[in-house]
């Protein structure tokens, strides 16, 4: 038994995660793991290879058919940018949040959820040509005042940063294990490594810097994540409607983020725990920990929706009536209500029982229905809004004269929408099934470093543990 | 007096505590010794020189110059070319912050990951004496000192329980 999860205790008393290994079992374990690639790892990277292969073909088919002058045939494609926006690039901040804050629970899912980062090659790819789509701010309403340049530099420099800014958490974190890699491995993962951390020895002076370095890229990332969101929202939703002007939309937008950062790494451990072999890291401790910030976000996501809701239901202005009717009631009623109840009733109704935090499944299961209701909520903003520039693509060279006068129809995918939809998604497991055989998925100096503070120790008639904090 | 590198590899940290107090008993000073770990230990858990770095210097350098190119930017269009803009003035502050927030955040990133490999002395392809058993939980304790005190180091390091001890060639 590698931890001990208080079944002494006849199996009725939760005890936090106290591993029991040994470091040198933990690095062996964990690079032997990052090393394998049994035939269930080849075949599902095959199959979200292809689903990528699938996505690449739509995107053709709708650049070769629709090209880039008219907004509603990329409707979907956005959608989907935005949803990896939103679960993937948020997901290093569950891990850098937890370590500033310094919990010990969250160390065996720091890399799960920094692993994420990866994507980032995808969504800035995909960001691209969507950003081809955009006119230029002059002449038009946004929040760009005319500057030379604009919206596209400002925008794509933010993405790129912010890919580049989770690239660099990511390999700064992973520093003292690609040295492991060097130390311990073999083949070309031993190789790369040696050249990437050639000087890294784990003195004092490197773990120092390599701690600062950490909490300063987190901190930069979440500043650029939330301004990635800002400018999203502005640039490719309410920019694009006429008459709709909800100061509430980018922060909603960041928020969803968070609580699907939390959703993305739940399903993403849960399955490392099922299929990865990481059954010995990978307790109920997180799941638990996890969920309860799950459950307080996701009744922020209410707050946070209501707040825009309430205005324009109260102000009742013609345009303000079109908005609701067009993103929520009428025309994308169904996606609105589906992500309604994933994102917020599923999550509360389910994580408000500790039975549930406490089961690993239960977690993973809201966590994906997070994922599902988050996709739906993209498709309603931005499907939605990209057929509403489209029927008024003259209106926006000449500053709106009109606002949002009448409801769009719903605007259906066609096949190509689902081919990039399903490659974009399946893109990003890809990718990300792929970093896990170069970066260990499993931060072994962070495990490691959790074996100096904790321990069980009995007390009275049961066990209890027993937790250092150094600082 | 040319200086040489003596490493002694512990398999508790116990030991190795217990060899920085004998190197100290010994002559030797906290400046002269470092602790390699494969898992960060708590600063001065080993009685070593808490390290000082400046990496907190770099985010606020790139920040100062990506806030102040940015701002020299906006403010020098408007003046440039100065277009009244949904009535508002030549110099708005809300529209200028967000490419100013955006110039600072870009600043102080790029210095930040600079500060970080500078700080960490990285790449570092010549570094001395290592010994991989360290990856997996032992803990080495490098010493630099002058050729002709290396056996008396070597000797204290065996006295604190060292399993192994390596020299610099």
């Amino acid at each position: 038994m590698a931890t001990s999860n208080g079944s002494h205790n006849g199996g009725h008393l939760y005890q936090p995660q106290v591993f029991t290994k040994t470091q040198r079992e933990i690095t062996r374990e964990v690079l032997d793991q990052t090393r394998s690639t049994g035939p269930g790892y080849k075949r599902a990277l095959a199959f979200f290879g292809l689903l990528l292969v699938l996505g690449i073909i739509g995107f053709i088919i709708r650049a070769t058919n629709d090209g880039f002058d008219r907004f509603s045939p990329w409707g979907y494609m956005m959608a989907t940018f935005s949803f990896l926006i939103t679960a993937a690039a948020s997901a290093p901040v569950f891990s850098v949040t937890q370590r500033m804050v310094r919990s010990h629970w969250r160390r065996p899912m720091a890399r799960v959820a920094e692993m994420f980062a990866v994507v980032g090659v995808l969504s800035t790819l995909m960001f691209i040509p969507l950003l081809l789509l955009l006119p230029s701010a002059e002449g038009r309403r946004s929040i760009w005042f005319e500057w030379p340049g604009t919206p596209f530099w400002p925008d794509i420099l933010a993405v790129v940063f912010l890919f580049v800014l989770g690239i660099a958490l990511l390999f700064v974190a992973a520093v003292p294990d690609l040295a492991a890699t060097r130390d311990l491995g073999d083949g070309w993962r031993q190789r790369w490594a040696a050249r990437l951390v050639p000087g890294w020895h784990g003195d004092d002076r490197q773990w120092k810097v390599l701690r600062a370095g950490l909490m300063v890229l987190g901190a930069l990332y979440f500043m650029m994540l939330i301004y990635v969101h800002f400018l999203i929202t502005a640039d490719f939703a309410q920019a694009l409607v006429p008459g709709w002007k909800d100061s509430i939309l980018a922060p909603y937008h960041a928020l969803s983020g968070l609580q699907s950062a939390i959703a993305v790494t739940l399903v993403a451990m849960y399955l490392l725990y099922r299929f990865g072999g990481f059954k010995d890291y990978i307790h109920a401790d997180q799941f638990k920990s996890a969920s309860k910030i799950l459950l307080g976000l996701s009744l922020l996501w209410f707050y946070f929706w209501f707040s825009g809701f309430i205005v324009y239901w109260y102000g009742r202005q013609p345009v303000e009536q079109n908005v609701l009717k067009t993103f929520m009631f009428e025309a994308y009623r169904w996606p609105f209500v589906i992500s309604m109840v994933l994102t917020f009733f599923v999550p509360v109704f389910g994580l408000m029982w500790n039975f549930v935090r406490k089961s690993l499944l239960g977690p993973a299961l809201i966590g994906f229905s997070i994922l599902v209701g988050t996709m739906m909520d993209r498709v309603r903003i931005y499907v939605a809004t990209f057929s509403i520039a489209d029927k008024r693509a003259d209106a926006l060279e000449a500053l709106h004269p009109e606002p949002l006068l009448g409801v769009p129809t719903a605007q259906m995918p066609v096949t190509a929408d689902v081919m990039i939809v399903i490659g974009g998604i399946g893109g990003a497991i890809f990718l990300y099934l792929l970093a896990m055989k170069f970066i260990p998925i499993i931060s072994i100096w962070e495990v490691s470093e959790g074996l100096l503070y904790r321990k069980t120790v009995p007390f009275l008639k049961r066990t209890i543990m027993l937790m250092g904090k150094p600082d | 007096m040319a200086s040489k590198q003596v490493l002694g590899i512990f398999k508790t940290a116990d030991d190795a505590a217990l060899a920085t107090d004998r190197l100290k008993e010994a002559g030797f000073s906290a400046q002269d010794y470092q602790v390699l770990t494969g898992a960060p230990y708590p600063e001065g858990a080993f009685g070593e020189e808490i390290p000082k770095h400046r990496l907190f210097a770099f985010p606020f350098f790139g920040a100062a110059v990506g806030f102040t190119v940015a701002i020299l930017v906006t403010a020098g269009t408007q003046i440039s070319y100065p277009l009244v803009t949904g009535g508002k003035p030549i110099l708005a502050i809300p529209p200028m912050a967000i490419i100013t927030y955006e110039g600072t955040m870009l600043g102080a990133i790029i210095m930040t990951i600079i500060g970080v490999i500078f700080e960490s002395r990285l790449p570092r392809p010549f570094t001395g004496l290592y010994d991989t058993r360290i990856t997996e939980g032992y803990i080495g304790v490098a010493l630099k000192c002058p050729d002709d005190r290396v056996q008396a180091a070597d000797l204290v390091f065996r006295q604190s329980g060292a399993e192994d001890v390596k020299h610099e060639e």
